[in-house]
Protein backbone atom coordinates (compact mmCIF):
# COMPACT_ATOMS: atom_id res chain seq x y z
CA UNK A 1 0.00 0.00 0.00
CA UNK A 2 1.64 3.32 -1.33
CA UNK A 3 0.83 7.03 -1.17
CA UNK A 4 -0.92 8.08 -4.27
CA UNK A 5 0.79 11.20 -3.91
CA UNK A 6 4.39 11.16 -2.98
CA UNK A 7 4.23 7.08 -3.28
CA UNK A 8 5.62 6.48 0.20
CA UNK A 9 5.14 3.36 2.07
CA UNK A 10 1.48 3.11 4.13
CA UNK A 11 0.71 1.33 6.94
CA UNK A 12 -3.09 0.56 7.70
CA UNK A 13 -1.92 -0.37 10.80
CA UNK A 14 -1.32 3.22 12.03
CA UNK A 15 -4.36 4.79 13.78
CA UNK A 16 -4.50 7.56 11.86
CA UNK A 17 -4.65 6.54 7.90
CA UNK A 18 -2.53 9.60 6.70
CA UNK A 19 0.94 9.29 4.77
CA UNK A 20 3.40 9.74 6.94
CA UNK A 21 5.39 11.78 4.72
CA UNK A 22 3.27 14.10 2.85
CA UNK A 23 -0.02 13.48 5.12
CA UNK A 24 -2.78 12.58 2.58
CA UNK A 25 -5.19 10.70 3.87
CA UNK A 26 -6.60 7.40 2.45
CA UNK A 27 -8.97 5.17 3.62
CA UNK A 28 -7.29 1.23 3.72
CA UNK A 29 -10.87 -0.35 2.61
CA UNK A 30 -11.00 2.14 -0.44
CA UNK A 31 -8.32 1.13 -3.29
CA UNK A 32 -8.81 4.34 -5.27
CA UNK A 33 -7.30 6.32 -2.14
CA UNK A 34 -3.97 4.46 -2.11
CA UNK A 35 -2.04 2.85 -4.72
CA UNK A 36 -0.78 -1.04 -5.05
CA UNK A 37 2.68 -0.48 -5.96
CA UNK A 38 4.69 3.28 -5.85
CA UNK A 39 3.94 3.71 -9.86
CA UNK A 40 1.78 5.94 -11.55
CA UNK A 41 -1.83 4.91 -11.84
CA UNK A 42 -3.35 5.13 -14.94
CA UNK A 43 -5.19 8.23 -14.79
CA UNK A 44 -1.51 10.03 -13.48
CA UNK A 45 0.04 8.04 -16.76
CA UNK A 46 -2.69 9.35 -19.11
CA UNK A 47 -2.23 12.77 -17.54
CA UNK A 48 1.71 12.57 -18.33
CA UNK A 49 1.42 11.66 -21.37
CA UNK A 50 -0.76 14.91 -22.53
CA UNK A 51 1.30 17.47 -21.13
CA UNK A 52 4.58 15.79 -22.82
CA UNK A 53 2.20 15.79 -25.93
CA UNK A 54 1.27 19.67 -25.05
CA UNK A 55 4.98 20.63 -24.42
CA UNK A 56 6.63 18.45 -27.17
CA UNK A 57 4.22 20.36 -29.50
CA UNK A 58 5.00 23.94 -27.86
CA UNK A 59 8.90 23.26 -28.53
CA UNK A 60 8.19 21.71 -32.06
CA UNK A 61 6.22 24.90 -32.75
CA UNK A 62 8.91 27.14 -31.11
CA UNK A 63 11.92 25.20 -32.81
CA UNK A 64 9.88 25.48 -36.40
CA UNK A 65 9.48 29.26 -35.89
CA UNK A 66 13.23 29.66 -34.93
CA UNK A 67 14.16 27.51 -38.05
CA UNK A 68 12.26 29.82 -40.85
CA UNK A 69 13.31 32.79 -38.76
CA UNK A 70 16.82 31.57 -39.49
CA UNK A 71 16.20 30.79 -42.51
CA UNK A 72 14.56 33.84 -43.85
CA UNK A 73 17.36 36.29 -42.14
CA UNK A 74 14.70 37.93 -39.70
CA UNK B 1 35.96 21.60 34.66
CA UNK B 2 37.58 18.25 34.69
CA UNK B 3 34.50 16.33 36.54
CA UNK B 4 32.44 17.66 33.69
CA UNK B 5 31.10 14.91 30.94
CA UNK B 6 32.61 15.11 27.45
CA UNK B 7 30.21 17.20 25.38
CA UNK B 8 28.31 14.30 22.65
CA UNK B 9 30.11 15.78 18.78
CA UNK B 10 27.44 17.02 16.21
CA UNK B 11 26.97 14.43 13.80
CA UNK B 12 25.51 16.80 10.89
CA UNK B 13 25.96 13.52 8.42
CA UNK B 14 22.95 11.59 10.12
CA UNK B 15 19.61 12.36 8.99
CA UNK B 16 17.40 13.56 11.31
CA UNK B 17 15.38 11.33 13.65
CA UNK B 18 11.91 12.75 12.33
CA UNK B 19 13.36 11.59 8.93
CA UNK B 20 14.64 7.88 9.77
CA UNK B 21 11.25 6.63 9.03
CA UNK B 22 11.18 8.28 5.32
CA UNK B 23 14.43 6.63 4.29
CA UNK B 24 14.06 4.39 1.67
CA UNK B 25 14.99 0.75 0.97
CA UNK B 26 16.39 -0.57 -1.66
CA UNK B 27 13.10 -1.82 -2.73
CA UNK B 28 11.99 1.81 -2.62
CA UNK B 29 14.76 3.13 -4.78
CA UNK B 30 14.37 0.54 -7.23
CA UNK B 31 10.52 1.89 -7.51
CA UNK B 32 11.94 5.65 -7.60
CA UNK B 33 14.06 4.67 -10.28
CA UNK B 34 12.11 3.44 -12.43
CA UNK B 35 9.39 6.45 -11.77
CA UNK B 36 12.14 8.18 -13.34
CA UNK B 37 12.90 6.10 -16.16
CA UNK B 38 8.85 6.52 -17.16
CA UNK B 39 8.87 10.41 -17.34
CA UNK B 40 12.32 10.06 -19.19
CA UNK B 41 11.18 7.39 -21.21
CA UNK B 42 8.31 9.24 -22.35
CA UNK B 43 10.15 12.74 -23.31
CA UNK B 44 12.62 10.40 -25.40
CA UNK B 45 9.23 8.69 -26.89
CA UNK B 46 8.20 12.34 -27.82
CA UNK B 47 12.10 13.60 -29.04
CA UNK B 48 11.58 12.36 -32.61
CA UNK B 49 8.31 14.60 -33.11
CA UNK B 50 9.48 17.73 -31.19
CA UNK B 51 12.89 17.84 -32.78
CA UNK B 52 12.29 16.49 -36.04
CA UNK B 53 8.89 15.59 -37.43
CA UNK B 54 6.51 18.34 -35.52
CA UNK B 55 9.04 21.28 -37.08
CA UNK B 56 8.92 19.76 -40.29
CA UNK B 57 4.89 19.44 -40.43
CA UNK B 58 4.60 23.27 -39.05
CA UNK B 59 6.69 24.30 -41.30
CA UNK B 60 6.48 22.22 -44.98
CA UNK B 61 3.28 20.51 -43.75
CA UNK B 62 4.83 16.76 -44.23
CA UNK B 63 6.80 15.47 -41.58
CA UNK B 64 10.19 14.48 -43.40
CA UNK B 65 12.49 17.55 -44.52
CA UNK B 66 12.97 19.53 -47.79
CA UNK B 67 13.76 18.02 -50.75
CA UNK B 68 14.75 18.78 -54.27
CA UNK B 69 11.76 16.61 -55.74
CA UNK B 70 9.35 18.63 -53.65
CA UNK B 71 9.85 21.58 -56.11
CA UNK B 72 8.49 19.77 -59.05
CA UNK B 73 5.14 20.73 -59.13
CA UNK B 74 5.92 24.00 -58.07
CA UNK B 75 8.57 24.12 -61.21
CA UNK B 76 6.06 22.07 -63.22
CA UNK B 77 3.77 25.02 -62.99
CA UNK B 78 5.48 28.62 -62.91
CA UNK B 79 8.94 27.44 -64.10
CA UNK B 80 8.69 25.17 -67.24
CA UNK B 81 5.99 27.52 -69.28
CA UNK B 82 8.77 30.64 -69.49
CA UNK B 83 11.62 28.14 -69.98
CA UNK B 84 9.34 26.56 -72.73
CA UNK B 85 9.00 29.95 -73.69
CA UNK B 86 12.81 31.10 -73.46
CA UNK B 87 13.86 28.08 -76.05
CA UNK B 88 10.82 29.33 -78.79
CA UNK B 89 12.59 32.67 -78.40
CA UNK B 90 15.44 31.62 -79.34
CA UNK B 91 14.27 28.85 -81.67
CA UNK B 92 12.38 31.67 -83.57
CA UNK B 93 15.35 34.64 -83.23
CA UNK B 94 18.57 32.59 -83.02
CA UNK B 95 19.45 34.59 -79.74
CA UNK B 96 18.84 34.57 -76.25
CA UNK B 97 16.17 36.40 -74.63
CA UNK B 98 17.95 39.82 -72.81
CA UNK B 99 15.19 40.00 -69.97
CA UNK B 100 12.10 38.28 -69.41
CA UNK B 101 9.88 41.42 -70.38
CA UNK B 102 11.16 39.86 -74.47
CA UNK B 103 9.33 37.69 -74.19
CA UNK B 104 5.78 39.57 -74.53
CA UNK B 105 3.68 39.26 -75.49
CA UNK B 106 4.08 36.51 -78.35
CA UNK B 107 5.91 33.43 -76.20
CA UNK B 108 4.41 34.65 -72.61
CA UNK B 109 1.21 35.74 -72.21
CA UNK B 110 1.78 37.19 -68.46
CA UNK B 111 5.14 37.23 -65.94
CA UNK B 112 4.73 36.28 -63.01
CA UNK B 113 4.69 39.33 -60.22
CA UNK B 114 7.62 37.63 -58.14
CA UNK B 115 11.43 37.24 -59.23
CA UNK B 116 11.66 35.22 -62.34
CA UNK B 117 14.89 36.73 -64.73
CA UNK B 118 17.27 35.81 -67.14
CA UNK B 119 20.80 36.33 -65.77
CA UNK B 120 24.04 34.99 -67.28
CA UNK B 121 22.26 32.73 -69.94
CA UNK B 122 20.03 30.98 -66.99
CA UNK B 123 16.75 31.30 -65.94
CA UNK B 124 16.33 32.34 -62.54
CA UNK B 125 13.15 32.21 -59.95
CA UNK B 126 12.58 32.50 -56.61
CA UNK B 127 10.72 29.27 -54.93
CA UNK B 128 8.76 28.38 -52.15
CA UNK B 129 10.52 28.97 -48.54
CA UNK B 130 13.16 32.06 -50.20
CA UNK B 131 14.57 29.15 -52.44
CA UNK B 132 16.26 29.75 -55.85
CA UNK B 133 15.08 28.10 -58.46
CA UNK B 134 17.64 27.82 -61.70
CA UNK B 135 17.18 26.30 -64.91
CA UNK B 136 20.80 26.25 -67.03
CA UNK B 137 20.46 25.87 -71.01
CA UNK B 138 23.84 24.52 -71.24
CA UNK B 139 24.15 21.31 -73.68
CA UNK B 140 24.93 18.83 -71.36
CA UNK B 141 24.34 20.10 -68.09
CA UNK B 142 20.95 21.62 -68.77
CA UNK B 143 18.37 21.31 -66.19
CA UNK B 144 16.79 22.10 -62.59
CA UNK B 145 18.12 23.08 -59.80
CA UNK B 146 17.37 24.59 -56.12
CA UNK B 147 19.72 26.35 -53.71
CA UNK B 148 18.55 27.16 -50.51
CA UNK B 149 18.01 27.51 -46.35
CA UNK B 150 16.29 23.56 -46.65
CA UNK B 151 17.23 22.13 -49.96
CA UNK B 152 19.79 22.18 -52.57
CA UNK B 153 20.65 20.27 -55.84
CA UNK B 154 18.86 18.96 -58.82
CA UNK B 155 15.48 18.97 -58.73
CA UNK B 156 14.25 15.61 -60.94
CA UNK B 157 12.76 17.03 -63.97
CA UNK B 158 13.81 16.49 -67.53
CA UNK B 159 15.03 19.26 -69.16
CA UNK B 160 12.30 21.30 -71.54
CA UNK B 161 12.20 20.37 -75.02
CA UNK B 162 10.38 22.16 -77.76
CA UNK B 163 8.83 20.93 -80.97
CA UNK B 164 10.29 22.53 -84.12
CA UNK B 165 8.97 25.86 -85.72
CA UNK B 166 5.74 25.71 -87.36
CA UNK B 167 6.07 26.53 -91.23
CA UNK B 168 4.96 29.53 -92.59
Amino acid sequence: MFCRKCYAKLDPAEEFHRCPRCERGYDPTDRSTYLPRPFPGKLRIIWYVITTSIISLVAAYIIACFQLAGASGH
Amino acid sequence: MAGDPKPQPLDYRSPAPEKLKYLEDAEARAWRYRRVLFRVGLFVLFAPFTLYFGPNLIKFGKLTYLSPADFVPYVQNSGVPIVRAIKEYQRDTGHFPNQIHDLQPKYLGSIPGYGADIENGQFVQWGQFEHMITYDFTPGIEGWTVSGPFAKGPIPLPPVTIGPAASK
